[in-house]
């Protein structure tokens, strides 16, 4: 496992887990992955994920107050690490630079042009 | 997830099973998540299930497992290396893995096949709500040398005993009617299958209605109330009730409902209920009085209230019979009830619950059950015994193959294999073979399960999803049994010290081989016994529908309800008997081979003793019937051509003789005691002739003249059938366009005497010989490790000088050791079984040395070819490389 690198889902269940800020959990990332991105991910996919990325260091989870809800069980919320955030950050920076250095792009069309 | 405390909860399984394989800190997080997740799902739908669980085994990946038990073993990849242990071991044995899977396969098929059989007979009747409480009455009677117990009853019982016992909540009879012809847009529909009924049977049974008011189906004259089926024939989709039914005979119905079909499961059997109001036989002002209480012809179906104790009941009945049957008795013989039953006679009604009619139902007069719960007893055993054998050729070739691992067993134990791990290997290689086998046995029973239902004349439409839950049985079944196949092997193996297991053929110890020759034993034994069975069951059946029943049957076609011809019955006889194809014709009210004939009395008047009663059957026929059957007179005459001259005159079957102890028959009166008042007089003595199967000993029959005949029956010349058939047809319709012409063979009724039989014959038979397929599958296997075993031996011996013949014969000695045993165990044993089964049929055939050598000759003969395919082989080969293989 090379610590710091993040593959394709687990940059996705990152960012996304950024984006909801200290709500997140389990399955609020999977039905986020759901609406936004039209994919169908599991459940243990999505939990196997979220435990790989602790382990990496870049998420931190902890287990919430008891609710109604869920039969009165507890959440396991998810918060993203400052080196969660970097590795996130890292990953943006180096795609906006590849992105900058393509040499021609027409933007109306949104195809390459080769010549 | 807007509302959840008004859902139900996800299944608790799935919160268990998690919480016991996940490491606890996580276990709560995915439990909350899946319970989150199961309640956003539509509710109470099978496919939300299905996701749920889905997702619950899709969660036990291995971050969230607990270390050590599954966990550890997913972790440490074991499981994939037994796998892959497992299917090398298969692969290097595939004789023994092929021949594994497909014994299994026709094994489990087959259970499948007869457990659908056998549970579907005993599921007859169980269905109908409160079957706990009805109860069918039955008559017993012995009167003299006759003995008789009939599931009818008389007409006026049913209302007799709701009367007078409070414990019965309701009574309902049930009547055979006519057949009826329906007229519906000019268009001719014709029914058999309909029965007069009491508007009491309906709430008996529950029958529900899908148009119309049952309360009232039946109450009124003239009502008819319509199965769905019959529905749908006659009027498509429409509701019918209200309408009004036309029959061809001017008659004419009103429906009043419309009920759900019957299932196939049960013993009543109807298209149409019609009310019992117009039966003749049910009305004591329309029939003679004796008549009236005599004639049993009712089916008396009575429920009975909660808790009431039936045999209680049946005692209880006694205290109403003197009262209500002293008159009878009186009308009938001249004696009172009392004189009646100290003379020694019974008569009485009895209880037969509605769950035994089926299967239990062993009356002399019944008339409608099929099954027999001998056969079912019979198929259940077969289908043990065809399971039995294929899992023991699965023990005897895994146990024979394990010696040809036993290196590789003492190779992985010196590197450090566990035992339980080995155990493992062996118990998964079993337990892949039986599932392999078992994915077979769904594709054999799927696609042979349309020539099971012709053999066994059912109607399955699914065998393994339907609501006897065979795919459960053939799981559990399965698993099992190879579970038991592969603990045997498995743990005498493993549990050799590696050192012992090196040393070359030191292994396959004593016991091993005595178990697997035992086995061997059993198989081929119960081989002999059910091909034996076969063969006299065949021959047995062949001789019955053969036999000679004393009358020509093989050239009479019949035409049924001849009334339809009105007035021109005589012409169109005539006009028939004229034509080249057709020698003879006659006209009779009933068959010799119907296969309901009711019983009744008949006494000799001339020397005043009432010591001649007999039980009798009684045909009413013309002058002509003779003839045209082929039946000859032994004394005396025929019927004169004036029948109505004639009408007090009888002829007799030299039985009635015998059975009357006659000395000078004709002349002698005789008095039949059903009804009709009158005496006849003895003309003529015919031989004697059979009326129905053979399972019956002859009856003793006599002929009355009748004229009001309902059936006609010709003579056709041999190789005229197709002419006469013709001429017939073309006649009738002449004569009588409007109606439906009924033309049968006589040989065709004898026959449908002997279907149950005959389905059994066809289904025994083909569980026999799959059963032999696979002791022979098993022999196959067995004799190619063994020999394989013995590559070294023969080499050795062949150097020596021995030559082919001697190899062949010395292997083939060895192996069919067993076979020879199971030669002396089965030949007795088919014989006593046989003797047994054929103690049941008044004449029957002897079972014979050869039917009895045959079989055990052509098993010993097909293990010889199939050992000597081996033993040849390996023979042959030449020593140079079989010395070299090690």
């Amino acid at each position: 496992m090379r610590h710091g690198v993040l593959g394709e889902f687990e940059e996705l269940v990152l960012l996304i887990i950024a984006m909801q800020g200290g709500e997140s959990y389990g399955l609020a990332v999977r039905n986020e992955i759901a609406k936004q991105l039209k994919r169908k991910a599991t459940i243990g996919a999505v939990h196997a994920t979220i435990a790989r990325l602790e382990k990496k260091g870049m998420v931190k989870t902890y287990m919430g107050d008891p609710t109604n809800a869920r039969g009165g069980r507890r959440k396991r919320l998810i918060n993203i690490t400052k080196a969660g955030h970097n590795a996130l950050a890292q990953s943006r920076d180096l795609k906006l630079s590849l992105w900058s250095q393509i040499p021609s792009l027409k933007p109306d069309s949104g195809s390459f042009n080769y010549e | 997830m807007s509302k959840p405390d008004t859902r139900r909860p996800a299944p608790r399984f799935g919160d268990w099973l998690i919480s016991k394989l996940c490491k606890p800190h996580i276990a709560e997080g995915l439990i909350g998540d899946l319970h989150e997740y199961y309640e956003a799902l539509p509710q109470g739908k099978w496919s939300s299930k299905c996701r749920y669980w889905f997702q619950v085994f899709n969660v036990l990946r291995p971050f969230a497992l607990r270390n050590g038990g599954f966990g550890k073993m997913a972790e440490t990849s074991l499981v994939r290396y037994l796998f892959v242990f497992a299917m090398r071991g298969l692969w290097k044995q595939k004789l023994t893995t092929v021949l594994n899977v497909s014994g299994i396969a026709l094994g489990l098929a087959s259970c499948v096949f007869i457990g659908l059989y056998v549970l579907d007979e005993l599921s007859y009747d169980r269905h109908w709500k409160d079957a706990d409480r009805i109860f069918r009455m039955y008559n017993s009677l012995s009167y003299g040398e006759m003995e008789s117990v009939a599931a009818f009853g008389n007409a006026p019982i049913a209302d007799i005993f709701q009367k007078e016992f409070p414990q019965i909540e309701m009574a309902a009879r049930t009547n055979f009617s006519p057949p009826l012809t329906f007229v519906i847009n000019e268009k001719l529909h014709k029914e058999t299958a309909v029965i007069y009924a009491d508007q009491n049977l309906i709430p008996i049974f529950s029958f529900k209605a899908i148009h119309g008011n049952l309360e009232q189906g039946l109450t009124a004259p003239n009502t008819i109330v319509l199965t769905e089926e019959l529905s749908t024939k006659l009027y498509g989709q429409q509701n019918p009730v209200g309408k009004v039914l036309t029959v061809n005979d001017g008659t004419s119905f009103k429906i009043t409902a419309v009920i759900e079909d019957l299932p196939e499961n049960s013993h009543l059997k109807f298209s149409a209920l019609r009310t019992t109001i117009n039966d003749r036989w049910s009305d004591p002002s329309k029939v003679p009085l004796l008549a009236y209480w005599t004639l049993s012809a009712y089916r008396v179906y009575v429920k009975l209230k909660p808790d009431v104790d039936p045999v209680e009941l049946e005692r209880d009945f006694e205290r109403i019979y003197e009262h209500y049957f002293d008159p009878v008795t009186k009308a009938f013989s001249g004696q009172s009830w009392q004189e009646f039953i100290a003379e020694g006679n019974t008569y009485r009604y009895g209880l037969q619950p509605l769950k035994n009619i089926h299967l239990y139902s062993n009356f002399t007069f019944d008339g409608t059950s099929t099954g027999d719960i001998q056969y079912v007893l019979l198929f259940s055993s077969i289908g043990v015994l065809i399971l039995a054998m294929a899992f023991i050729n699965f023990i005897n070739l895994t146990t024979a193959g394990a010696v040809n691992r036993i290196k590789e067993i003492a190779i992985k134990k010196v590197v450090g294999s566990s035992k339980s791990s080995l155990i493992w290997q062996f118990l998964l290689e079993s337990l892949l073979v039986s599932w392999v086998g078992l994915v077979l046995a769904v594709g054999i029973c799927y696609s042979l399960l349309p020539y099971f239902n012709l053999l066994a004349a059912k109607n399955f439409t699914d065998p393994l999803f339907n609501h006897h839950q065979m795919w459960l049985f053939s799981l559990v079944v399965t698993s099992g049994a190879a579970l038991l196949a592969g603990i045997y092997p498995s743990i005498a193996i493993s549990r050799g010290k590696p050192s012992q297991l090196l040393k070359p053929r030191k292994a396959s110890s004593r016991g091993n081989v005595g178990l697997r020759q035992g086995l061997v034993v059993f198989q081929f034994t119960v081989s002999i016994i059910l091909i034996t069975g076969s063969l006299v069951i065949n021959r047995q059946l062949e001789y019955g529908e053969n036999q000679d029943v004393g009358y020509n049957r093989d050239r009479i076609i019949v035409v049924d309800e001849i009334d339809d011809l009105g007035p021109s019955q005589e012409a169109f006889r005539s006009r028939i008997i004229a034509s080249k194809s057709i020698s003879h014709g006659s006209m009779l009210e009933n068959l010799p081979s119907d296969s309901w004939i009711r019983a009744i009395f008949m006494h000799e008047q001339q020397n005043k003793t009432l010591d001649g009663k007999v039980r009798a059957a009684r045909l009413m026929v013309d002058q002509h019937m003779l003839a045209t059957f082929d039946i000859k007179l032994t004394e005396g005459r025929n019927f004169s051509d004036n029948l109505i001259a004639d009408s007090s005159a009888m002829i007799i079957s030299e039985s009635a003789v015998r059975a009357l102890g006659l000395d000078e028959p004709i002349g002698a009166t005789i008095r039949l005691t059903d009804g009709e008042e009158k005496a006849f007089t003895v003309i003529g003595v015919t031989e004697d002739f059979h009326l129905r199967s053979i399972h019956f000993p002859s009856i003793p029959i006599c002929l009355i003249p009748t004229t009001t005949p309902r059936k006609m029956v010709f003579q056709f010349n041999a190789n005229d059938v197709a002419a006469a058939k013709a001429e017939i047809e073309q006649v009738w319709a002449e004569l009588a366009p409007d109606q439906v012409l009924q033309l049968d063979f006589i040989n065709d009724r004898y026959k449908r005497l002997y279907q149950s039989e005959k389905q059994l014959k066809s289904v025994f038979n083909f569980f026999t010989y799959l059963a032999l397929s696979i002791s022979i599958l098993g022999l196959f296997g067995i004799s190619s490790l063994v020999i394989g075993q013995r590559t070294k031996e023969t080499g050795v011996r062949k150097v020596l000088g021995a030559s082919v013949t001697q190899l062949v014969l010395l292997l083939n000695f060895h192996l069919t050791r067993p076979i020879l045993l199971a030669l002396i165990l089965g030949i007795p044993a088919s014989y006593l079984l046989m003797d047994k089964w054929l103690s049941s049929y008044a004449y029957k055939i002897e079972i014979g040395i050869i039917a009895l050598l045959a079989p055990a000759l052509f098993c010993l003969l097909l293990a010889w070819l199939v050992i000597t395919f081996h033993t040849l082989n390996s023979a042959r080969q030449n020593p140079a490389d079989t010395l070299k293989y090690e």
